[in-house]
This record gives C-alpha cells, sequence and structure tokens, in this order.
C-alpha cells in the first residue's frame, strides 16, 4: 500500500512538471507559424521568434507577418498548427477530432481545441499562481499582526484613539474629498499615514503624563480576536457563492476579468485556509521549549515572530498550499464554465467545456477539457495526501 | 439555553445591516454603471443634455442618487444639492471646480449651461465650432480659470449672434463665483446630514418589510421572484439530503464494523466519483444521457431545452408530471456529496472505537454491532449533525452548479441571472436569504448538539 502511495505520487509530480512545461512552452508548438522553414536556403524558426516576441525577447520581423504559413512547402508544420485564439471559418460550430486538420476537433468559435487545452494550461495555472501567492501574502500579513501584537500588546489610551481616528479621518479626508485628483503619490501618501501615526503613539503618552499624571486609563485592542472573528466570518460562507457575488457586483455587464484581477480576488477570498494553519502553527511553537530558549537567550519579539517562529510555521502550510491551488483551478474552470470568469482575450478549460452545454452532439468539447481538470486535480490530491 | 438563542439571533441581526452597508459600498466603488445600462437598453439616441436628464430621472426612480448613508463629509462650499447628482462626470465637474474654493451655489447650473450650449451650425466659421467643441472637452478636466478665459476668447473672438446671450451669461455665472469664493473653506470639512433619504435606510426599510422592490430586469416583484426560486431549490437540497445523508451514514456505519469486499468497492467506485468536479459530471451525464446520437439506449432523459421543473401547483403534482427530470440532478448531487459524508463517518466511527468505553463494552460482551449501533451512535451524533449542517449549508453552492447545467430556475440560476444583468436588488435579496438561511442552519444545528451533548448545557 505505501509503496503504492509512493509510486503514484512520484507519478502526480511528474504529471504537474509536465504541465508546468507544457504551460510554458506550449505556445510554441502551438501556433500558425510552422517550427522550422527554409526559406532561399535560409532556415528560420518563426514559432520560436512569435513566442519569443510574445514574452519581449526578441522582435518579429514584419516582413514575415504577411507570410501565409499555411503555403510553405518547404518546412514542417508546427505540432498543432493552430494559435488557440485563430478563428477557423471553416471549422465554425464545431468540427469531430482529426478532421480538417484539428487534432482534438474545433469548438463552436471555430478555434482549435487542442491549442485551447495548452492556452488554458497557461492561464489555469497562472491564476492559481497568483492567487495562491496572494492568498499567502495576506494570511501571512493577517497572522504576524495577531500573533505578533496578541491580545493585550496594543494598548491605547483614550486620547491616542481620539487623535487616531481624527488623524485617519483627515486622511481620508484631504485624500478623497477635498483634493482627490491631485498629485500626491501612493508613496507620499504612505509615508505621511505613517508618519503620523508614529508621532500620534510618540506624542500623546507624553501629553497625557503631563496633563493627568496620575492614571490613564489604556484600552487593550484584541488583535488575535479580532483576526478570528476574520477569519471564522470568511469561512462560513460558501466560497463560489462569495465569488460569484463580489465579481457581480465589480464586474462590468458582459465583460469578464482579467487574469491578475481574478488571481488577485481568488487570494483575497482563500487566505483563511492559510491563517488557519499558520496561527495554529505559531501558537504550538510559542509554548515549546525552543521559543522559550530563543526568548531566555534575549532575543526580541519582532526577531523571533519573523525568523525564528514563522519559518517553522511556514513548512506546516504545504500540504494547505497544494489544496488551495488545486481549489483555485476549480473555481476558476467553475466560474469559466458558468460563463462569469475571465474575459474573452484568455483561453480556458472551463470555457471549452462550457460549449458543450451548447451542442450536445460535440463529445469532443466535453471529453477532452474535463479529462484535463480532473487529472490534474487528482493529482494535486494525490501529492498532497502523499505529503500528509 | 434562552440567552444563548437570543445572543444568537442577536449577532444575526445586526449582522445584516453591516451586510447591507457592505454591499452597497461595494456597488458605489465598482466600475459597473447600472443607470447608463439601464439607458443603453432603452436604445435610442440622446443629445448630452437630454442623456443628462434622462440620467437624473432614471437614477432617481431607482434612488441611485441618493448618499449612502445617514451622514457625509464634504468640503464647506458645497451644500447638500451636491449629493443628489448622479451623473458621475457632473459631480467630478463640481468636485475640481470647487476646490479653489468657488461656493457650489455659485456654480449650480453651469454644468448644463455649458453642455447645452449648442449654436447653430450654418451660421458660424469652423473655427468658432471647433471652440465650442473644445468647451465641452474642457469641462472634463479644466479648471475654472481655464474655462473663463475660453469662453472670454470665444465671446471677443467671433460673433455669435442670437447665442450670444446664452454665452453672456455663462461668463457672468463664472465671475460671480470667481468674485465670491473663499479659498479656506476648501480647507475645511463639513458634515452633512442626509436624514432617512439615504440607500442604507431605504435598503434597510426594505429588508425589515421583506419587499425589495421590483427587478431592474423585468419588473417583478422581487420578493415573488425570489421566493419561487428559494421554494424549488430548497426541494432539490431536502430530496438531495434526506437520501444522501441516512444512506452515507449507513455505509460509513457499516464499514466500520463489518469487512466486506462488497463495501470496499462501492467506496473506491463512489471516492472516484467525488473527485470528478461536478460541473463536468452534470455535463457528462447531460451529453450523453439527454440526446439520442449516442444510440437510443442512451437517451432515457429528455432534452434541457423542455427542462423546466416548477413547484407552481403543488409538490406531488409535480413530481407525477416531471419527476424524471430530476434524476439526473439527483445523481449528481448523490454522486458528488455520499462519498464524503461515508468517509466522515467512517473515520469517526473508527476513532470512537478506540476510546476506553467501548473497550469497557466489549469487555462486557457486546457485539461489535451493538457497540456500533448502541453506544457509539449516541456518541457520535454531535460530530455527525456538524458534519450535516455544515453539509446542507455548502449544497446551497452544489445547487448553483447543477441548477444552471439543468435549466432548474432555482435560487442558484436567479443568482447567476441576477449577476449577468446587473439585477442589484434581486442580488441583495438573494444574498441576504442565502445568510439568513445558513445562520438559521447553524443556529438550529447548536441547539440540536446542546439537546445530544448534555455536558454542553451546563457550560453555558
Amino acid at each position: 500500500m505505501k509503496i503504492a502511495v509512493k509510486n503514484s505520487k512520484n507519478w502526480a509530480i511528474a504529471y504537474m512538471i509536465f504541465l508546468l512545461i507544457v504551460a510554458l512552452i506550449g505556445p510554441i508548438f502551438t501556433s500558425n507559424a510552422p517550427l522550422k522553414v527554409t526559406i532561399d536556403d535560409e532556415t528560420i524558426y518563426p514559432a520560436l521568434r512569435l513566442y519569443m516576441h510574445d514574452s519581449g525577447l526578441r522582435s518579429y520581423p514584419s516582413e514575415w507577418r504577411t507570410i501565409d504559413w499555411k503555403k510553405i512547402e518547404n518546412g514542417k508544420q508546427n505540432l498543432i498548427s493552430w494559435d488557440a485564439t485563430y478563428i477557423d471559418l471553416t471549422a465554425i460550430n464545431g468540427v469531430p477530432p482529426g478532421k480538417k486538420g484539428h487534432l482534438l476537433g474545433a469548438d463552436l468559435f471555430g478555434k482549435d481545441v487542442a491549442a485551447g487545452l495548452i492556452a488554458g494550461t497557461r492561464v489555469s495555472l497562472l491564476v492559481a499562481f497568483i492567487a495562491t501567492l496572494f492568498g499567502l501574502l495576506l494570511a501571512f500579513l493577517l497572522t504576524f499582526l495577531t500573533t505578533y501584537f496578541g491580545n493585550q500588546r496594543i494598548k491605547l489610551t483614550l486620547l491616542q484613539i481620539l487623535f487616531l481616528s481624527i488623524f485617519s479621518c483627515a486622511i481620508w479626508f484631504y485624500l478623497f474629498v477635498a483634493f482627490p485628483q491631485s498629485n500626491v503619490s501612493a508613496v507620499t501618501t504612505l509615508f505621511t499615514a505613517v508618519a503620523g501615526i508614529s508621532l500620534i503613539f510618540w506624542l500623546t503618552p507624553k501629553i497625557a503624563s503631563k496633563k493627568t499624571s496620575s492614571s490613564t486609563l489604556s484600552i487593550p485592542i484584541p488583535m488575535d480576536e479580532i483576526g478570528l472573528k476574520f477569519y471564522e466570518i470568511f469561512q462560513s460562507i460558501p466560497k463560489l457563492i462569495l465569488l460569484l457575488v463580489v465579481i457581480g457586483m465589480i464586474q462590468a455587464k458582459g465583460t469578464g476579468s482579467s487574469l491578475v484581477s481574478l488571481g488577485l480576488l481568488m487570494g483575497a477570498l482563500i487566505w483563511p485556509v492559510f491563517y488557519r494553519y499558520l496561527r495554529l502553527e505559531i501558537q504550538r511553537e510559542k509554548s515549546t521549549d525552543f521559543f522559550e530558549s530563543l526568548k531566555n537567550l534575549g532575543f526580541g519579539d519582532l526577531r523571533m515572530t519573523l525568523f525564528h517562529l514563522f519559518p517553522k510555521a511556514f513548512r506546516s502550510i504545504i500540504v494547505p498550499t497544494i489544496f488551495v491551488f488545486s481549489s483555485v483551478i476549480l473555481l476558476e474552470s467553475t466560474l469559466s464554465f458558468l460563463g462569469l470568469g475571465l474575459s474573452d482575450e484568455y483561453v480556458s478549460w472551463g470555457k471549452i467545456l462550457a460549449q458543450a452545454r451548447l451542442r450536445l452532439d460535440a463529445w469532443w468539447l466535453a471529453i477532452f477539457p474535463g479529462i484535463l481538470i480532473f487529472l490534474t486535480l487528482y493529482a494535486l490530491n494525490i501529492w498532497s495526501k502523499a505529503k500528509n | 439555553m434562552l440567552p444563548f438563542v437570543t445572543k444568537r439571533l442577536i449577532y444575526i441581526l445586526v449582522t445584516i445591516p453591516v451586510l447591507l452597508l457592505l454591499f452597497l459600498g461595494l456597488f458605489r466603488i465598482s466600475p459597473v454603471d447600472s443607470v447608463q445600462q439601464m439607458i443603453d437598453a432603452g436604445d435610442f439616441q440622446l443629445d448630452a443634455v437630454s442623456y443628462r436628464n434622462t440620467y437624473q430621472r432614471t437614477a432617481e426612480k431607482y434612488d441611485l442618487n441618493q448618499p449612502l448613508f445617514y451622514w457625509s463629509i464634504g468640503t464647506r462650499q458645497w451644500n447638500s444639492h451636491y449629493f443628489e447628482i448622479a451623473l458621475e462626470n457632473e459631480k467630478e465637474f463640481y468636485q475640481r471646480i470647487s476646490r479653489g474654493g468657488i461656493m457650489y451655489s455659485d456654480v449650480i447650473g453651469l454644468y448644463e449651461k455649458m453642455l447645452g450650449f449648442e449654436p447653430k451650425r450654418d451660421s458660424l466659421s469652423d473655427q468658432a465650432l471647433k471652440d465650442v467643441k473644445t468647451l465641452k472637452v474642457l469641462l472634463l478636466d479644466a479648471s475654472l480659470d481655464d474655462l473663463d478665459s475660453h469662453v472670454a476668447g470665444m465671446l471677443t473672438n467671433f460673433d455669435w449672434g442670437n447665442e450670444e446671450e446664452q454665452l453672456n451669461e455663462i461668463s457672468q455665472q463664472i465671475e460671480i463665483a470667481k468674485v465670491n469664493a473663499k479659498p479656506l473653506r476648501s480647507w475645511l470639512p463639513k458634515l452633512y446630514w442626509h436624514g432617512s433619504e439615504n440607500q442604507f435606510h431605504t435598503a434597510l426599510k426594505q429588508t425589515v418589510r421583506g419587499d425589495f422592490g421590483v427587478s431592474l430586469r423585468d419588473g417583478r416583484e422581487v420578493g415573488d421572484k425570489i421566493w419561487q426560486a428559494f421554494y424549488l431549490t430548497l426541494f432539490l437540497i431536502f430530496l438531495a439530503a434526506i437520501t444522501i445523508f441516512p444512506l452515507g451514514i449507513w455505509l460509513g456505519k457499516r464499514m466500520s464494523y463489518l469487512d466486506r469486499k462488497w463495501l470496499k468497492w462501492i467506496e473506491r467506485i463512489l471516492l472516484f466519483f467525488a473527485s470528478i468536479p461536478m460541473f463536468w459530471l452534470a455535463t457528462l451525464l447531460l451529453v450523453y444521457f439527454t440526446t439520442p446520437e449516442y444510440g437510443e439506449a442512451f437517451h432515457i432523459f429528455s432534452s434541457i431545452s423542455s427542462y423546466g421543473f416548477r413547484l407552481d401547483d403543488g409538490i406531488f403534482e409535480a413530481i407525477v408530471r416531471n419527476g424524471k427530470q430530476l434524476i439526473l440532478p439527483m445523481l449528481c448531487f448523490l454522486l458528488s456529496d455520499l462519498a464524503i459524508v461515508m468517509r466522515q463517518t467512517h473515520q469517526l466511527y473508527n476513532n470512537e472505537k478506540g476510546k476506553p468505553y467501548i473497550l469497557a463494552a466489549r469487555m462486557k460482551g457486546l457485539l461489535a454491532k451493538e457497540r456500533s449501533n448502541k453506544h457509539i451512535s449516541l456518541n457520535a451524533r454531535p460530530q455527525l449533525l456538524t458534519m450535516i449542517s455544515s453539509g446542507v449549508a455548502s449544497a446551497f453552492a452544489g445547487s448553483l452548479v447543477i441548477e444552471y447545467i439543468f435549466n432548474i430556475p432555482g435560487v442558484g440560476r436567479l443568482l447567476l441571472d441576477s449577476i449577468r444583468y446587473g439585477d442589484r436588488p434581486v442580488l441583495i435579496g438573494i444574498v441576504l436569504l442565502l445568510f439568513l438561511t445558513s445562520s438559521l442552519i447553524f443556529l438550529l444545528a447548536d441547539i440540536l448538539y446542546r439537546y445530544f451533548d448534555p455536558r454542553l448545557k451546563q457550560a453555558i
């Protein structure tokens, strides 16, 4: 049994690496331009040049753009000789696999399915990477704030609370209401805000102690409890519905989101998974002898949290990361399937699959993208199980 | 018990206004201009002034020109009429102009006048027409000084004939505004009180009454629309729940004390189906079982275009008439969720098996089946309850996909449609309803939890 798990884990990892490679260099092999052509005894590689042009490495010669590569004879056609976004007018309303030069068929718009799947791999993985990284970042920030400050560390006097609220109101007023389009850069704003807040923290105890020397009433701000409440609220709402509602309010009608914005949005919804593990791990670390000895060595709180607790805690979220990665892929394809995902310029697995609903006899539109989604999720599932 | 329930109910009641405020705020910052979409849907050409008027009127009709909350903070030279402007460009115009300390009351209507300045084409030179066009462009980003000098230039350079008076009026109004300017005032904030004429208050009032107005899409009552759909979704989820949970729990329980091959095979098959994404599974079922394309043997169900399961005239009639259409959706629910329920129950029973009280029961001579049915079942009830409640709450997301694929007019489908058409009232209604439903499910689960586990009663 153990051997079987290990074996399937290797398969899963190999599959994921393969998918990553496809996502990275796939566009070279799915292109209208051929891989290699000999014109006037000169060998050129148009597909490679096109890929390099798209990634900003080298320019694509303008005279090549006018050449109809399909008619070139002394060259090798590409593995999949279609761009993912190229509309083959002869294949509109779908073509079964193998017909008219479409390896896995064409979809209802006349786009090649195989090329679309490869482009979709890129999109899926990219969205998942962005979402996971952003979710990690958010969770890290929140965990740091809540565990470092705890429930007791921030204590504000009434005067400080008053000053802080007035100050933040003033910043908001002058930036967004009174002078909304003045050329104050974000850095200046941030700098002013930080400087102002630290000034308040530095000044108010002095003022307070001079005026009311005996007792200043200070209120602890329970950062940890606030973080937990936040987590509970986010956790209790179904992800898909929350995502749909937010998209419905933010997205303009009929248009989709861009890749980055969808990734960031998903990251902003997925952070609770990381937060739970990170917080638990850090709480656990704090009760160990390791932490106690660091403390006795005279390490500062900030240094301990950032350089000793977090590196250890990050080790515990490898499995959740894989889980989040797969659930983001699933969410993205579901969204695209429902027609509320990425905008039209992106090809996505879910979008190809969604067309199967429109033409029921087009089995190739239901099978191939579905298998790809299923295999990817399954591989990630096996991987995370093996890690456990 | 009572204090606990009241506390939770208060918590739910407090969350509703917060949720409303959050939504209205999100709508405000969103780039979607629903008024513009409504006007565009009307499909007729409008000149700038009548567009502005139509916009204002449409916004007023749906309360979209109202401020968000009971108060807002603004600069001192505005007055409360500023908050009634609906058109974003116009609002921006007044904000920009007032930055130099110009009083709002002096420039009121200036935007409209400049926009409406349309001299007759034939009596004017090309240069003059170009200047008129530039004026419209300047409205978008120039300061009052720029506008003033431009208008002055227009006055001196050309002969405007009948429209000269209009232009003079504009010029005079700018002059007056400049004289009356109080530059210091733009630096001072002022609290504007709007009273009950605001979006939040209206939405709250509607929520309390349970009347969310009419749908922007077809003008039907939002309450009616949502309620019909919700009724159907609840029916679907209820149907799925009464098959999945008893079956899954029964299978899981048997697996914990029976070592049979067929059980293992069932588990394997179910786990395989559960790892297939639900929307792919549903699509596959749809593709292969609703068309004669793949042989008559597979053509078991009618095509989705005729799918239309409704509960309008009684549940039983609906089932008798269209019950066959529910088989595929139910199958999707079953295949995607049964394995999870079974797995969790199995794990739960296995965990309990290792505990001392089961060892004692075993030493007493009870059979594995008796131990499982009598002793573990009682102790596992709270955890099973948690599983069921969270399962039912998350079933709404699952039913959304299924309703979309099988064309069932439930609440999930309504949600998708309202998102697609930017139908704000329906969207808010659905979100509140889903929030209330899931909160009530969790509340019910917590009450039952205390009933099943009396130790918790004493803790409070």
